[in-house]
């Protein structure tokens, strides 16, 4: 089937974020990864939400491999690879645990209408 | 897509993501599993696409040059002319193949077996896909995917040099040829450009090279299919198939079998027939361009020279 007609088979996702103070020191920070493989484990991400998650980590102090990332990352997603056909992306800022309620409120409802 | 561009470009990226995965700081954990996981994946695309070889025919043929704006378009007339050319082309060779060489004029006989579509464009020069959509028909292998490596293998040796095209017409009968030379004098006449891809092929001839193509592609064909020639049979290097005979006048013709000789009777040909009189049956190909004919010597089978 034609990819412009055809509904995608997963959704990239690379997230841009600073990490809270609290997990500013090493170990904090990956026992905190590592407790979360639902969120941060690639495969099982994929599996779940069947979602290709990437991680940007701004609070590493490195400016220029952060150009280097984020070059690569729009790179890739914002062309198609076989046609080099330019592709749509999404910038989504990371909301409050109120508007996630919200979110999720409003997808309930899309599931099943008659709630 | 063909195979090559797609694993090119796989490598690139894979190239990238390396270089990447080298710079990531001391404490990024997330960037560093980040660049793993792509890492991974683009590794296993990498093997999928080795692994599954496309047995149906798949081409990219690229313009530059006069016809073509930047990345945006390219003169229509030009671009049909030209992509039906090409297509004339491997549909010949395909027929000469499925039927042996054809006759002087007329149709190619099942000519819609050997259909190509057009299934990219690609920007940059300018490029056409195409490819074979409804499958091979043949259940012996994946003839038109055989016909347009022939072809490009044809378009390549024409941009190289003249021996370099003579030995691609060994395997060209005169309407091929025709087609291979009328599509080189719409790239000449256009001012055009050509890169050409297939699975395995990527050459590219800048408007200079395309004029020397189109000029050596002016020699004419010409095809003897059986030509007995007495001498002695020096012997054959079976895994080239190539041989090697002396003419009664002690030159010595080089070429390469026939595929019409099986692998059993080409084993058979040293031990019986090395250093032996006898007589060579040979389809001699001559290819006569600006400067001087080169002839082509393909080995049919050898037989007993009378006895005197």
């Amino acid at each position: 089937m034609n990819d412009a007609i055809r509904a995608p088979r997963d959704v990239d996702i690379v997230t841009f974020f600073f990490r809270p103070a609290s997990l500013a020191d090493r170990r904090a920070w990956e026992a905190a990864i590592d407790a979360r493989p639902d969120i941060f484990e690639h495969g099982q991400v994929k599996t779940d939400f069947r979602c290709d998650s990437y991680w940007v980590d701004l609070s590493v102090p490195a400016p220029l491999y952060h150009v280097d990332q984020t070059r690569y990352w729009f790179g890739l997603f914002s062309h198609r690879r076989a046609t080099q056909q330019w592709k749509g992306m999404l910038e989504l800022p990371l909301g409050s645990l109120a508007e996630d309620h919200e979110a999720a409120n409003l997808l309930r409802l899309h599931d099943d209408p008659e709630d | 897509m063909t195979r090559k561009t797609e694993s090119d470009e796989i490598r690139a990226d894979l190239a990238t993501v390396e270089v990447l995965l080298g710079a990531v700081p001391e404490g990024d954990i997330l960037g560093r599993r980040s660049l793993t996981a792509r890492r991974d994946i683009l590794t296993q695309e990498l093997a999928t696409l080795t692994a599954h070889a496309q047995p149906s025919a798949h081409a990219a043929v690229y313009f530059g040059g006069a016809p073509v704006v930047g990345s945006r378009g390219i003169d229509a007339t030009f671009a049909s002319k030209a992509l039906a050319n090409y297509e004339d082309f491997v549909t010949k060779i395909w027929g000469q193949r499925q039927h042996g060489n054809l006759p002087a004029s007329g149709p190619v006989r099942d000519r819609h077996e050997a259909r190509l579509h057009i299934t990219g464009v690609v920007r940059g020069s300018f490029g056409f896909e195409l490819a074979e959509l409804e499958g091979p028909t043949s259940l012996e292998g994946a003839p038109l995917r055989d016909a347009v490596e022939l072809a490009t293998r044809a378009i390549i040796a024409a941009g190289e040099s003249d021996d370099a095209l003579a030995d691609a017409a060994e395997d060209l009968d005169g309407r091929a040829f025709a087609a291979l030379r009328e599509f080189f004098t719409v790239l000449k006449k256009g001012g055009a450009s050509v890169r050409v891809v297939t699975d395995d092929l990527d050459r590219s001839f800048d408007v200079s090279a395309v004029l020397a193509a189109a000029e050596r592609t002016q020699g004419a064909l010409t095809e003897e299919e059986d030509v007995p020639v007495p001498g002695e049979f020096l012997g054959v290097l079976p895994e080239r198939r190539t041989f090697e005979f002396r003419r009664d006048d002690r030159t010595v013709l080089r070429g390469r079998v026939s595929e019409e000789m099986p692998l059993a009777d080409l084993g058979q040909l040293n031990p019986n027939w090395a250093t032996k009189r006898c007589i060579a049956h040979l389809r001699v190909v001559t290819l006569t361009s600006r400067t001087r004919p080169r002839q082509r010597y393909i080995l049919r089978r050898l037989v007993n020279a009378p006895s005197q």
